[in-house]
């Protein structure tokens, strides 16, 4: 099984020369799932039947000759807050657990399916996707591969360790504040939250609209370069969906960083941030060959202004079922809807006023640089239950505060990529890389020269625990 | 946010009255554990827009509303 082929890239080379089967490669993606789950808890739902089905009709249309699909015979699989058909959409909540099941395949899924790839189950997450650690009372806590005591991360736990154990070479995930860039961080792979508005959300279960991004994690940036090209497109179904054509990355990645600008963040991205994640930053700053050190202007009122408006919309969203059925609620976050429906408007507004102002500062830093690096949390993978980190001299609650780092970004929409690095501890610390509006390409790129330098990789031997 | 001569315990006061008033208005009925739970990420959230007050915004920056880019 060692030798079997593992990532997206030599799935698709297996398959289409013929070497392997899709029908193969899908019996030994569920044969790792069934060996490793137990112990991680990333699965919520397995879907071997499809899998198996959708990889008999990828054999078949090989034996006729038909030209390959980009995905062709790639695993993956997707959080549970995506629709998959024939599957109750749960979004990690028992809240939802008597809901229809969905009748069709959410957008993204859809892509994926027509791509070639294999679906090979739904993945647990915190509980509405409020959170950052996949410790959920419902479902039980995801543990992270690297160290099964620790958080796999939130709220994609579930796909940061069935990507990290080698389960699934790509997991798709959602990212309102850092929900794609924690569990990369804290599990050691890649992953990349697109600019808002680039990926369709439609038909997946929406946290806080204003604010929420859908993305893939993965094994290598090539694969998650592929699994992104395959999922972009503009779509009527989401109203927030830019009107943008496909801009494919794959074939940029060997460009690296040739031509660009690009400069570490300091100021609140230093002071936010423990020792191995400053050295983190400090260590891809050097290898991407950054020259200065600059600072974003009101990062902490940006992450202040990103919690009020979580907390708002997803208050609001959650009023109604709160009154009639407030008992079936995540004990871990039941209050924090509360009180976020509590928000006076005035508030709310101030914080949508800072948002416009802050962007406006932080592209005009755009002008001067292509790429900004930053931690991506404060800390490595904290202890399931563990209720505070240490920053310095602080001490802070873990589960709201492991996003320090990634709210100011995704508050106004910038891609970012993950890219791992290893700490002198064994467990993986990644570094955001920050690009302009649009500009995934030079995120990816960014996140390829890394790891073509060897400080930046996944560390999964062939698939296999 | 908050008036400049109230004291903290003033201030408590007041956004213990707010919480139950609001609560009361939207209907929602909680047992004294979440209602103290729920009183004490509102102050959190204080906390937040209190942070967000502490820079001034330019006049004329409109709120990002359904934000696109």
């Amino acid at each position: 099984m060692s030798n079997f082929p593992f990532t997206a890239t030599e799935c698709i080379a297996a398959f289409c020369s013929g070497e392997v089967s899709a029908g193969e490669i899908a019996a030994a993606c569920l044969e790792r799932i069934q060996r490793a789950n137990p112990a991680l808890n990333a699965f919520i739902e397995i879907t071997g039947e499809r899998a198996l089905s959708e990889a008999r009709l990828l054999d078949a249309a090989r034996k006729r000759g038909d030209s390959m699909l980009p995905l062709a015979a790639v695993p993956y699989a997707v959080k549970n807050l995506f629709d998959v058909e024939g599957i109750t959409t749960l979004a990690g909540a028992r809240l939802y657990a008597h809901n229809p099941l969905a009748r069709r395949d959410g957008k993204l899924v859809k892509r994926l399916h027509g791509a070639g790839g294999l679906l090979a189950g739904t993945l647990n997450m915190d509980a509405y996707a409020y959170g950052f650690t996949t410790e959920n009372t419902h479902y039980g806590s995801t543990h992270n591969p690297r160290d099964l005591s620790r958080s796999a991360g939130g709220s994609s736990g579930g796909t940061g360790a069935a990507v990290a154990a080698g389960l699934v070479p790509i997991g798709i995930g959602s990212d309102t504040n850092g929900s794609i860039r924690v569990p990369s961080s804290l599990c050691g792979v890649f992953g990349l939250k697109p600019t808002y508005g680039r990926l369709s959300r439609a038909g997946s279960l929406p946290f806080v609209a204003s604010l929420d991004h859908l993305g893939p994690l993965a094994t290598t940036v090539a694969d998650l370069a592929l699994a992104y090209d395959v999922m972009q497109g503009s779509d009527p179904h989401d109203p927030a969906c830019a009107q943008r054509p496909v801009e494919a990355t794959v074939a940029d990645l060997p460009r690296g960083i040739e031509g660009l600008r690009i400069a570490r963040l300091s100021g609140y991205f230093d002071d936010n941030a423990g020792e191995d994640a400053r050295w983190a930053s400090h260590v891809a700053a050097k290898a991407l060959q950054a020259d200065n050190d600059v600072e974003i202007p009101g990062a902490a009122q940006a992450r202040a202004a990103a919690y009020l408006i979580t907390a708002s919309e997803s208050g609001a969203l959650y009023l109604d079922a709160l009154r009639e059925r407030i008992d079936e609620f995540e004990p871990h976050s039941v209050e924090r809807l509360i009180a976020g429906s509590l928000i006076p408007a005035a508030w709310y507004q101030r914080a949508q006023r800072y948002r416009r102002w802050y962007l406006e500062r932080v592209q005009a830093l755009f002008k001067d640089y292509d790429l900004l690096i930053a931690p991506a949390t404060p800390v490595t993978a904290p202890l399931l239950g563990q209720q505070h980190i240490r920053i310095g001299e602080r001490e802070l609650l873990t589960r709201p505060n492991m996003g320090l780092l990634t709210q100011p970004i995704s508050f106004i929409g910038l891609p970012v990529a993950v890219a791992p690095l290893w700490t002198g501890s064994g467990l993986p610390m990644g570094v955001q890389l920050i690009a302009p509006p649009w500009r995934e390409d030079i995120c990816l790129r960014a996140a390829s020269a890394l790891e073509k330098s060897g400080l930046s990789g996944s560390k999964i031997s062939s698939g296999v625990l | 946010m908050m008036e400049k001569n109230m004291t903290d315990k003033d201030r408590n006061m007041e956004i213990t009255q707010y919480v139950d008033a609001a609560l009361a208005l939207h209907g929602l009925e909680l047992n004294e554990a979440h209602r103290a739970e729920t009183e004490k990420q509102f102050l959190l959230l204080r906390g937040m827009g209190q942070i967000i007050a502490s820079e001034p915004i330019p006049d004329d920056i409109e709120p990002a509303g359904i934000f696109r880019l």
